[in-house]
């Protein structure tokens, strides 16, 4: 049985509602909104030719964009090449990018369209699983202290889980999740309308419940 | 617990998680609030929402850490990258050197066109003769009295137009940021200005006119001090006309030739390196700094060794007869057999030594062309060279 792993934050959000939710939601979209302004101004500078601070904007993406690459490929070699190839590619179109929406969602789509294509060369896009073991394995740190045995066995039910939706699905929920795209952010990186972003996270969310439940994750009281 | 659920009855269900991140707009979020006042279940939905969201972002954590130890070598990631950006960046310079030279040099060539014409138009043949032949004119204005002006606004007015579209086909240029096309214009706007002076001194009263006409051969050729004062043996009265015939004769050659209009006199046909050379040596910066004299020797030497070799001894006799271009080739091509990397390494330094834009110029040149912008050269090697490539960028962008 897996105990219910709510941080701080979350509980707070749970028990206090909707006013603090707002507050919290608000406070996001501040951060949010001097991040971009800070990375279009970077942007801005790499554009005019100052070059060296694209290493920043990789320093800043690279890890994330990784994990994304991961989740789509199920291979860490494969991922690594992708985000390699696609930072190389952003920096040559980097005039093109419209600061209206964040660099990562921009590079995302830059990076899952290298990775659709990795995929269908081998043609098993939406069968792969995210530890197949055909594929590169990925090495479990060493334990710490830390580091529960419980928290481990939440990562493993959620890879588990995850592996369970339809592709269309899992991308979606990995998005809203794991990268916190909002909604728009989900839509335009994978070219879908809102709506159907709502609809597969609604779907996602269900089975994620249901899958979650039976492997003895609890949340909430 | 029905979280994702399209909403029914008034419920707000489908809005809860974009109302927690705060996505919704203010008329949105202000519909979710009203209701949560008043439904329980949609309260209860939300406050499930945010516990599942939380679980399953400790979840990615978790996921992430567990997996830590396969991640790559995030430095090393980011070094490859960048090093692949840089080549990018490398090649697109040296696309765009190969879109825009054939394009600058066309322009160069119209402009030059133009040029001859209006050379041709403004002063012709008769106007070359009249004008080696002052003395003439200066006896006939003794014995006729008062000087007839010559038709000075039109003269003046056509140079004017003529140095008016230099100077713009100048700064055309700049903008393209072509230098060896801007030596060439430069030097054509420095001969017609030179000329202007030489017809303004021919315009002018004798007395004066042999003190102008001193200063603008000695504005042209760059040599002796113009005091005019200065007595030279045989001048006793001033100015004797053979002198004067001389100089005129000097500035009209030089003024043409640096222009470029060839033919019309028999001298304006000769190469145009002294110009260039003459340029080159106004153009150092820092004349007190001399080449490394070891360097220097290897680099002429070796360069004198390969034409004596091929059979061009009579050329490389004295050294002093190689073209800008031959130059060049010597500082890149002296040692063909060398690593690409230590000729550009030693024409670099020949450049950055001699403050010498030309060659600054080739050598950045073989530094896209033939090492790519360093992209393939090993770290302390490509630091080293990129070093030297950023001194020959600086020096071209000193250059007025």
């Amino acid at each position: 049985m897996v105990p219910t792993c709510l941080d701080t934050a979350a509980l707070a959000l749970a028990e206090s509602g909707g006013m603090n939710a707002e507050s919290a939601g608000t406070k996001q979209q501040e951060m949010t909104s001097d991040e971009r302004a800070e990375e279009g101004a970077l942007i801005e500078r790499i554009v005019a030719g100052e070059d060296r601070h694209y290493s920043v904007l990789v320093e800043r993406y690279q890890r994330r964009l990784y994990w994304s690459c991961v989740r789509l490929l199920g291979d860490a070699d494969e991922a690594e090449d992708v985000v390699q190839e696609t930072f190389v590619k952003a920096y040559e179109r980097l005039g093109d990018y419209d600061p209206t929406y964040r660099f990562h969602t921009w590079i995302y789509s830059i990076a899952r369209n290298r990775c659709l294509n990795v995929l269908r060369k081998k043609k098993v896009w939406g069968l792969l699983s995210f530890q197949d073991p055909e594929r590169t394995p990925i090495v479990a740190a060493d334990d710490s202290a830390d580091r529960g045995v419980e928290n481990q066995e939440l990562g493993l039910a959620l890879t588990e889980c995850r592996d369970t939706l339809p592709s269309e699905q899992r991308e979606c929920f990995d998005l809203r999740h794991a990268e916190a795209f909002t909604y728009r952010e989900i839509a335009v990186a994978l070219g879908i309308p809102e709506g159907t972003v709502m609809s597969r996270l609604g779907r996602a969310r269900e089975k994620m419940r249901i899958c979650l439940e039976s492997k003895g994750v609890v949340w909430g009281s | 617990m029905t979280t994702g659920s399209t909403s029914g009855n008034g419920h707000v269900v489908a809005l809860l998680d974009q109302y927690r991140t705060g996505e919704l707009s203010d008329e949105q979020r202000r519909q979710v609030e009203v209701h949560l006042e008043v439904c329980g279940d949609c309260m209860a939905a939300l406050t499930d929402l945010a516990a599942f969201a939380a679980t399953v972002e400790k979840g990615y954590d978790v996921e992430r850490a567990l997996a830590a130890g396969s991640e790559p070598d995030w430095a090393r990631v980011r070094q490859e990258i960048v090093a692949r950006t840089s080549a990018k960046r490398a090649a697109s310079r040296r696309g765009w050197l190969a879109r825009h030279v054939p394009q600058t040099a066309a322009a160069v060539v119209a402009v030059l066109a133009v040029v001859i014409v209006v050379q041709q138009g403004v002063r012709g043949p008769e106007d070359v003769s009249r004008a080696l032949r002052p003395t003439q004119e200066s006896e006939r204005a003794e014995v006729d009295g008062p000087e007839t002006p010559p038709p000075v606004g039109e003269t003046r007015s056509s140079e004017e137009g003529e140095l008016g579209a230099l100077e713009s086909a100048t700064e055309t240029l700049e903008r393209s940021a072509d230098e060896s096309e801007l030596h060439q214009l430069e030097n054509m706007r420095r001969g017609a200005r030179n000329e202007e002076i030489d017809r303004d001194a021919r315009l002018a009263a004798p007395d004066e006119r042999a003190r102008e006409l001193k200063d603008g051969a000695a504005v042209i050729t760059g040599g002796r001090a113009a005091d005019p004062n200065e007595a030279r043996p045989g001048e006793a009265d001033g100015f004797d006309e053979a002198n004067r015939v001389d100089d005129l004769r000097e500035n009209q050659i030089a003024a043409d030739r640096e222009i470029g209009v060839g033919g019309e006199i028999e001298h304006a046909a000769e190469p145009k390196r002294e110009v260039f050379e003459d340029q080159a040596v106004q153009e150092k910066p820092d004349a007190a700094a001399p080449p490394r004299p070891d360097e220097e020797e290897v680099l002429e030497d070796g360069y004198y060794k390969q034409k004596r070799a091929a059979g061009q001894d009579a050329k490389v006799a004295e050294g002093d007869d190689l073209d800008v271009a031959d130059k060049l080739e010597a500082q890149i091509e002296v040692d063909p057999e060398a690593e690409p990397l230590s000729r550009f390494e030693m024409s670099a330094r020949y450049a950055i030594t001699r403050s010498d834009t030309l060659a600054a110029n080739a050598a950045l040149n073989f530094w896209y062309d033939s090492l790519g912008a360093g992209a393939d050269l090993e770290l302390p090697d490509r630091e080293r060279a990129q070093a030297l490539a950023d001194s020959l960028a600086s020096l071209l962008a000193r250059r007025p």
